[in-house]
């Protein structure tokens, strides 16, 4: 691997190696702009994952421990974040879904919303329309191009059934980003399960082995692992000079960087600017809209588990593979605004049990195992409304091991949030009635790994963190690439755009050095 | 299945785990029904807290068929759990010594119907919620249990379901061909 002199000041500097930092890294190594990417946790291999879900979400997942919460929430679990090469995307379910051109104009289209800080994209769907065909081809989305759909595992067939005959239309095994055929030296799909645990045939696209092996094979990238990124450093005039970070002895280095661009996840993306304040930048680096960490936005959630007289088996393959997007609609008919798609989640027994009985015991608890057989799931993914005193702000008190300050999460639903909630629960209980269920369950505890909205991009510098290149409004030369920047959570799950956006970015970021303007 | 409950209310078995044991491992018991030597030994928990926790985890999840050693693994993990955090230790004791009191004898004399009754009024305290986090935990990875349920675990070693089932769903129609795709090969 080619390494870099922590004094080179010609490197851009990138925080984070998942969806969004990796394919950075690699677009702009692509294009002969070298990189030094930060990443915080280890680097494992395919070998290295195993499919113990629990021991993979200890060994590659931030600990929610870490984070305080304003209001507990009902399960800790409740942040999904990855912390090793590849970030999240060694362990996402793999939905690559575009964002409608409505989503991109949410407050133009809902109108304006009682305790909502709703604001439209400064992009348009027009504008990231090419990059979404690249990063479809990029990471070999099913139903796009040349990429077939995967074919229909049992849990799926139980969707697809039910919906159909409700009258929904838009029922596909899903746009997802798991080879159904080989694609760029990755196998196809072997119907594994465990796609949460991490892909061990690489079937499913993940920065870890699809972007960063590239990246690292133009020479252009010191991939450097264990190495924690504690404050951005700039000079008098607010120009970013450089990343100070620890490394796995907890030895500071400070790596200079013609630019920087933070890729941490939604949590820690607005620590590190808040955790970087200073006499010029004093309620946090690019933070003079008082924006960074507000308008966290985690996606509505419902699931919903259907009771089956015959064997299903939902756990046999592809976890997610079934998505309905008939509801994604904006339609105020249904008594809410936006909209929310239905998606297939296969599962073990241990995490249904965990998340689905509300901690019921006794008969209620064994008849659940003795109906494992039997069982089929499917989950509601909403759009979720950005409100200002939902954010992430510094810990008063608390610590990390280097003495910064932790991240206190602060998430309240909207009226909003609740009613399109209800409704995807009714619907999909409808759904799986539809196909024969006896009796259902409903989830008990929300939330996905799809954090967003907590530097967002905005028109004005007055209502946001980033321009809609993702850099952000005051300092020129800092930049942003993961879904913290996303001004609206729309109803998709979030890669698929990251990833367009990180691909936009890192042509803009190419342009700009070109003109020496970087 | 061995009733450990009706085993520990025979005369000869006043010395409660003694009878759990037994159950628990029955080749280790003795023709006159009395458990040998060699009963499974806890750091932390006596016998009667190991009998009392037994049944209460059999209490949280009352499965027909499963092996009793499932249930004594859960008392092995909570064991561990008291040895490493002495929280959890006397969370457990005083927990137990409770629940004793308002019984006036050991929980695992006590009947289901109202051993769960008593359950159902400290299910939001901490000592349930640890022994119930233990149980979801140590039952769901059990293989015994998966078999029992039908639960088929990790299949990369076994190529995946793919050719083991993944699509043998044939009581609903298959979806057409604009819904879904192709098998691979």
């Amino acid at each position: 691997m080619t390494t870099f002199s922590t004094q080179d000041d010609s490197v851009v500097v990138i925080i984070g190696s998942g969806a969004g930092g990796g394919t950075l890294a690699n677009e702009l190594c692509q294009r002969g702009i070298r990189c030094v990417v930060l990443e915080t946790g280890p680097g494992y291999t395919l070998a290295d994952i195993s499919h113990d879900a629990g021991a993979m979400r200890r060994a590659y997942a931030w600990d929610n421990h870490e984070r305080d919460y304003v209001s507990p929430p009902p399960d800790l679990n409740r942040v999904f974040m990855g912390r090793s090469v590849g970030g999240t995307t060694l362990f996402w379910a793999g939905h690559a879904i575009r964002f409608e051109p409505h989503e991109f104009k949410p407050r133009t289209t809902y109108g304006a919303i009682d305790g909502s800080n709703l604001i439209d994209w400064p992009l348009d769907y027009a504008q990231l329309e090419p990059w979404y065909e690249r990063a479809e081809l990029k990471l070999g989305v099913t139903g796009r191009h040349d990429m077939p759909l995967l074919p229909a595992n049992n849990n799926f067939k139980v969707l697809y059934h039910g919906a159909s005959r409700l009258g929904y239309r838009r029922i596909t095994t899903g746009n997802m980003a798991i080879n159904s055929r080989p694609h760029e030296g990755r196998a196809a799909c072997m119907q594994i399960g465990f796609c949460s645990s991490g892909c061990k045939i690489a079937a499913k696209w993940s920065t870890n082995y699809a972007e960063l092996p590239q990246a690292l094979a133009t020479g252009n990238l010191e991939l450097r692992t264990l190495s924690h990124a504690l404050q951005i450093q700039h000079d008098r005039h607010g120009t970013v000079t450089g990343v100070l970070y620890a490394d796995a002895q907890g030895n500071q280095h400070l790596q200079k960087a013609r630019a920087v661009c933070i890729a941490g996840n939604a949590i820690e993306s607005p620590r590190l600017l808040l955790n970087s304040a200073s006499a010029l930048f004093p309620d946090g680096l690019a933070n003079g809209s008082g924006e960074v960490g507000r308008n966290y936005m985690k996606h509505t959630s419902a699931g919903t588990i259907g009771v089956f007289d015959k064997p299903v088996h939902m756990h046999r393959g592809t976890s997610q593979a079934g998505l309905l997007q008939d509801e994604r609609r904006h339609d105020p008919r249904r008594g809410f605004a936006a909209g929310y798609n239905i998606e297939s989640v296969g599962s073990g027994p241990m995490g249904l049990a965990r998340n689905y009985l509300g901690g019921a015991w006794g008969q209620d608890l064994a008849r659940f195992a003795d109906d494992f057989r039997n069982l089929a799931s499917i989950t509601m993914v909403g759009e979720d409304l950005p409100m200002a005193r939902n954010r992430i702000s510094l810990h008063p008190t608390r610590r990390d091991r280097f003495g910064l300050p932790t991240a206190l999460i602060d998430n309240n639903d909207h009226p909003n949030d609740g009613l399109m909630t209800e409704h995807g629960r009714q619907r999909s209980r409808a759904i799986l009635e539809a196909a024969g269920a006896k009796r259902v369950y409903h989830n008990a505890v929300r939330g996905f790994g799809h954090n967003m909205g907590t530097n967002r991009m905005s028109a004005h510098p007055a209502q946001g963190v980033v321009n809609t290149w993702g850099r952000t409004h005051e300092v020129n030369n800092l930049f942003i690439a993961d879904g913290s920047i996303f001004t609206s959570s729309a109803s998709p799950n979030p890669t698929l755009t990251i990833v367009a956006l990180a691909m936009r970015q890192a042509d803009h970021i190419a342009t700009l050095c070109q003109r020496r303007e970087l | 299945m061995t009733d450990i409950i009706t085993l520990a209310r025979l005369p000869l078995a006043r010395r409660t785990f003694i009878g759990l044991s037994a159950a628990v491992v029955g080749a280790w018991l003795l023709p006159d029904g009395r458990a040998a030597q060699t009963i499974p030994e806890f750091e932390t928990l006596d016998q009667e807290q190991a009998a009392a926790l037994f049944v209460i985890a059999r209490a949280l999840i009352p499965l027909t068929d499963t092996p009793p050693r499932v249930y004594h693994a859960i008392v092995a993990a909570l064991d561990k759990s008291a040895l490493n955090d002495a929280v959890v230790a006397r969370l457990i004791e005083h927990s137990l010594v409770t629940a004793r009191s308002h019984f006036s004898q050991p929980l695992s004399q006590v009947s289901s119907e109202q051993l769960t009754a008593y359950l159902h009024t400290i299910e939001h305290q901490p000592f349930f919620q640890q022994v119930y986090a233990t149980t979801l935990a140590i039952f769901f990875a059990d293989p015994d249990v998966w078999q029992r349920i039908g639960y088929e675990g990790e299949s990369f070693s076994k190529g995946g379901y793919l050719a083991r089932g993944f699509n043998d769903l044939d009581w609903l129609p298959e979806p057409p061909l604009t819904a879904q795709g192709t098998l691979p090969f």
